[in-house]
């Protein structure tokens, strides 16, 4: 048989066990590259969208204005003044198109219980969208053992040390330099492990079927201190809302900002400072117990 | 070691033009994959700078966003009297979107009369007053809070407040709390003070006696 | 139009191959035939869960942002830790050149390689995107993320593994041994950096620590061995190829190596559970707690301790069980409990109540059930395995081969004594401690 002949119709070319020859191995290598080009195509097509695309840019983008370099941003949340009703929860959710369901928050509010015995007790219906009412998180009859109860409003802490960040297979979720941590929703592989990494559980998964921050299903999502409307000099729209002023944004940067002049008067802590994560969100008025 | 070469000798003679041809096509899978990776490299977007190391479009992406909620002094342009009674009150801190809901696109519509329908509220239920005004031991002390069972039970926040200023304008501006005084609220309130019936004796609830010596006439 | 394969010619005429097929079937003995309609039928409800879970953002699973890691992660950490596990023992025949070792080659080779394609199935079926995960990977690299390096070296140790099995195949001896030592070095490394993609998180205190990483090696080892002692039973049981010496060198050898790893295994679990509870490290404690008394005390003790350890552990070590049925028993239960294991490891490192989580305050535990697409998910990918091996044992070359005449590794340079794949030894076997009946270490 041919040694290095390809010609005629017969395929069997001889040599290895593995017979196969040049012009089937081109035909093979052909047919991969669209085959190649096409799974990203697939898979571009299967990062899906569903009722709600993509928002359209604002009127006045931030764009050729903004620095991100000049800014820090940060909260301060003072829970001696939070009220529980959940109008940051409502807001954050019609704004940024999170998702209906209880479970899946960019931020919530918890309700905490501290009893006489020392035993501390957390809720959070819904995250606190629908407020705390009264007969059902804290009846009376219950009132008589509590020492101490207040509500914390918790949301992603943009940590300056994420280790959601450092964990991410693919680089899909990153720090910008004005602090804010963002996913990109165009790399992110719903591996999840940012969400096991984060020690303040501040991300989820965006389920397909319902309201998606960007139209994407199946990748991760979290609180961005609404990176839309910081950039255009608003607040996040929790910050916007709160009528009991515990949630006090500004930038770090700026010593007149709201959050510079709170950190300056109030003594603040963040929670688990033990991970050097270095959070940027301050708190006023936990008690040890939290976090 | 002469049966190592045997056994060496035993494997298949390979020919030249075979292992010619198994590089060939580990070089063209090669070359195939290559050109694939580096084609998908250029349509990924890869832009570096003001953004920092990471996904620079995708950073603007996030902040090309449109904001659904606006602020309050948007909503002063055309809602001047709500934003007069509003503005300095004890409501100033809870802005306009608070209970209305977002209200960036409604502003944004011309004309306006064509957009009212995407107003998020309207009018706030007694259910959206109790989400801060109902008493709870976790809320400050300081801040306004009833028990929703004694306060006019059952009555519409708004039929004595008003929601933009939280005055309580009817019944008079008296500076005690009318709840727990059973005696004579079961007919002075909440619909406003109503006309003295006939043969109507006066309350001994010592309370109402400190101030209403007399029962008054309806307002 | 043929192709070769492994000394055989293979027909590529559908019509051929499709009667070819046909006798092929007829002429199965009955009891197999049952056992392939048994592992077609369950693959084909695997697959049906498979397709289910394919669209990504389906809430599918029973997963939630508390509970993000479940069964699927359970059965991809079980196969990725169980093919490194078969490198890792076999190593010792291929790579250090031990006599008794040497039987284990050509099977471990295939089961690794099994294991790890069902390994990456369901990844794959648990990761939204998967096809962005090999792109991603390439062009978005991270270093610093131990999932990254995960990758990597699972995705170099599929490339080994592959050349191993080609190369064994098809008489590339020299390319077979180097083959070898990469899969063997990357056998050890690869489940470190599994172990690591759980430890470096300081958020799950259950997980977290420098020794996660060589934990996963033990289990890996266990898991390993656990499935050779069961095939290699099987071996001795069916007269399958290459059982003489199977019977008589690779089960003792296997015993060997599955006492001392279920030794290793039980102080490895033992220090765990006591660092656990020594204080009240919270998050830490808590885990524990769930583990030894909460919700996940049932599956620990019953499958975990008693059936995963105790029993097996008996079984190897009492001398009227040292036969290939008790080494049978002992790795099969083994092999559950490390399933139960790895479930219970992913499960403890996020029941404890560490935060409350978007809304979802895990008090006092977080809970997570598997769907039933997870479960028909994971019992596909156990049939699969099944299914594939049976075939590969019935149709392919099983017995020993003639590479390891070309010297192991770093063995000796002395020729091993069989010069033909499936003719009896010759020549008896070497340490006189070997007992024939499988007995006495």
């Amino acid at each position: 048989m041919s040694e290095t002949g390809m010609a005629g119709e017969t395929d069997d070319q001889g040599g290895g066990p593995m017979s196969l020859s040049r012009r089937r191995v081109l035909q093979l290598g052909l047919a991969a590259l669209p085959a190649v080009c096409g799974a990203r195509l697939v898979s571009g097509a299967l990062s899906g969208s569903d009722g709600d695309a993509v928002r359209a840019a604002g009127a006045d983008a931030p764009a050729a204005t903004y620095d991100p370099t000049a800014h820090s941003w940060a909260f301060a949340i003072d829970t001696t003044t939070c009220i529980g009703c959940g109008r940051c929860v409502e807001a954050c959710k019609l704004e940024n198109n999170v998702p209906d369901e209880g479970k899946m928050n960019r931020t919530w509010v918890e309700l905490h219980i501290l009893d006489q015995d020392g035993s501390v007790h957390v809720s959070s219906p819904e995250g606190g969208r629908q407020g705390f009412p009264t007969e059902e998180t804290l009846p009376a009859a219950a009132a008589a053992t509590v020492r101490d109860a207040y509500f914390v409003p918790r949301t992603c802490m943009q940590c300056e040390n994420p280790p959601c960040t450092w964990v991410c297979p693919v680089s899909a979720t990153y720090r910008t330099e004005d602090g804010i941590v963002l996913v990109d929703e165009n790399r992110c592989i719903g591996c999840g492990y940012c969400m096991v990494a984060c020690p303040y559980g501040a991300r989820y998964m965006v389920p397909a079927g319902g309201a998606t921050p960007k139209g994407v299903a199946g990748v991760v999502d979290k609180c961005t201190f609404c990176y839309h409307r910081i950039t255009r000099g608003q607040q996040p729209a929790c910050a916007e809302v709160c009528p009991a002023n515990a949630r006090i944004f500004g930038d770090l940067n700026d010593a007149a900002s709201p959050v510079s002049v709170a950190l300056g008067e109030k003594r603040v802590r963040v929670m688990k400072p033990a991970l050097g994560t270095k959070p940027h969100v301050f708190y006023t008025g936990l008690e040890g117990e939290v976090d | 070691m002469t049966r190592l070469r045997a056994a060496l000798a035993r494997r298949r003679p390979r020919s030249r033009a075979g292992v010619v041809r198994w590089i060939l096509a580990g070089g063209a899978l090669v070359a195939v994959l290559a050109v694939a990776f580096v084609a998908l490299a250029l349509v990924v977007p890869w832009v570096y700078g003001e953004y920092g190391f990471h996904p620079t479009e995708n950073a603007r992406t996030w902040a090309a966003l449109t904001p659904r909620y606006a602020d309050a002094t948007l909503c002063q342009r055309c809602h001047g009297t709500e934003y007069a009674a509003w503005v300095g009150e004890r409501h100033a801190t809870v802005t306009c979107e608070s209970c209305h809901g977002p209200l960036a696109e409604h502003a944004a519509t011309a004309p306006r009369e064509a957009s009212a329908g995407s107003l998020g509220l309207a009018k706030p239920s007694v259910g959206l007053c109790a989400l801060c005004h109902e008493q709870s031991p976790a809320k400050p002390t300081a801040f306004a809070q009833v028990d929703l069972a004694e306060h006019y039970a059952g009555a519409p926040c708004l039929g004595c407040h008003d929601s933009h200023s939280a005055d309580a304008v009817r019944p008079p501006d008296i500076s005690h709390s009318l709840a727990r005084l059973p005696a004579c609220v079961t007919c002075h309130a909440p619909a406003g003070l109503k006309p003295v019936p006939a043969g109507h004796v006066e309350s001994s609830d010592a309370i109402c006696q400190g101030c209403h010596k007399r029962p008054t006439a309806g307002q | 139009m043929s192709v070769q394969v492994a000394g055989r010619t293979l027909t590529t005429d559908p019509r051929v191959a499709l009667r070819a097929i046909r006798l092929e079937v007829a002429g199965t003995p009955r009891p197999l035939k049952l056992w392939f309609a048994l592992l077609t039928a369950l693959c084909l409800v695997g697959a049906v869960g498979a397709v289910i879970a394919l669209p990504p953002g389906w809430e599918v699973l029973g997963t939630t942002p508390t509970f993000e890691w479940g069964i699927l992660i359970t059965g991809y950490v079980f196969f990725a830790v169980t093919t490194s596990g078969l490198c890792l023992a076999s190593s010792l025949g291929t790579v250090f050149g031990i006599e008794m070792f040497i039987p284990l080659e050509k099977r471990h080779a295939i089961l690794a390689l099994l294991s790890l394609v069902t390994a990456f199935g369901l990844i794959a079926l648990d990761l939204h995107y998967p096809i962005r995960m090999v792109f991603g990977a390439v062009l978005s690299p991270s270093p610093f993320s131990p999932m990254w390096w995960m990758g990597v070296f699972y995705g170099a140790y599929l490339v080994f593994l592959i050349t191993e099995v080609w190369s064994m195949f098809t008489g590339h001896w020299q390319v077979h041994r180097i083959a070898c030592v990469l899969s063997s070095i990357t056998a050890v490394l690869a489940p470190t950096t599994l172990g690591a993609v759980f430890g470096v998180l300081a958020a799950r205190p259950y997980w977290h620590g420098a020794f996660t990483p060589p934990a996963m090696v033990t289990a890996a080892a266990l898991s390993g061995i656990a499935l050779l002692g069961i095939v290699f039973y099987l071996v001795h049981r069916f007269r399958l190829a290459g059982w003489e010496r199977a019977a008589t060198l690779a089960i003792p050898a296997i015993r060997l190596l599955l006492t001392i790893t279920l030794m290793v295994t039980v102080l490895v679990l033992a220090w765990q559970m006591m660092f656990g509870l020594y204080g009240v490290v919270p998050g830490l404690s808590d885990a524990t707690g769930a583990l030894l008394i909460g919700p996940l005390a049932l599956g620990f003790w019953v499958f975990r301790v008693v059936l995963g350890l105790a029993v097996p552990l008996v079984l190897v070590l009492l001398p009227r069980t040292r036969t290939p049925a008790g080494l049978f028993a002992a790795s099969g239960l083994a092999f559950v409990g490390l399933f139960a294991d790895r479930m219970i490891f992913v499960s403890a490192g996020q029941i404890a109540p560490g935060t409350a989580v978007a809304g979802v305050v895990s008090s006092p535990w977080a809970a997570y059930g598997p769907t039933f697409v997870e479960i028909s998910i994971i019992v596909g990918a156990f049939a699969f395995f099944a299914l594939v091996y049976t075939l590969a044992e019935r149709y392919l070359p099983m017995g020993e081969h003639e590479g390891h005449l070309v010297g192991a590794f770093l063995g000796s340079s002395k020729p091993a004594a069989t010069t033909h794949p499936e003719a009896p030894d010759p020549i008896p076997p070497a340490a006189p401690l070997l007992d024939p009946a499988g007995g006495a270490l």
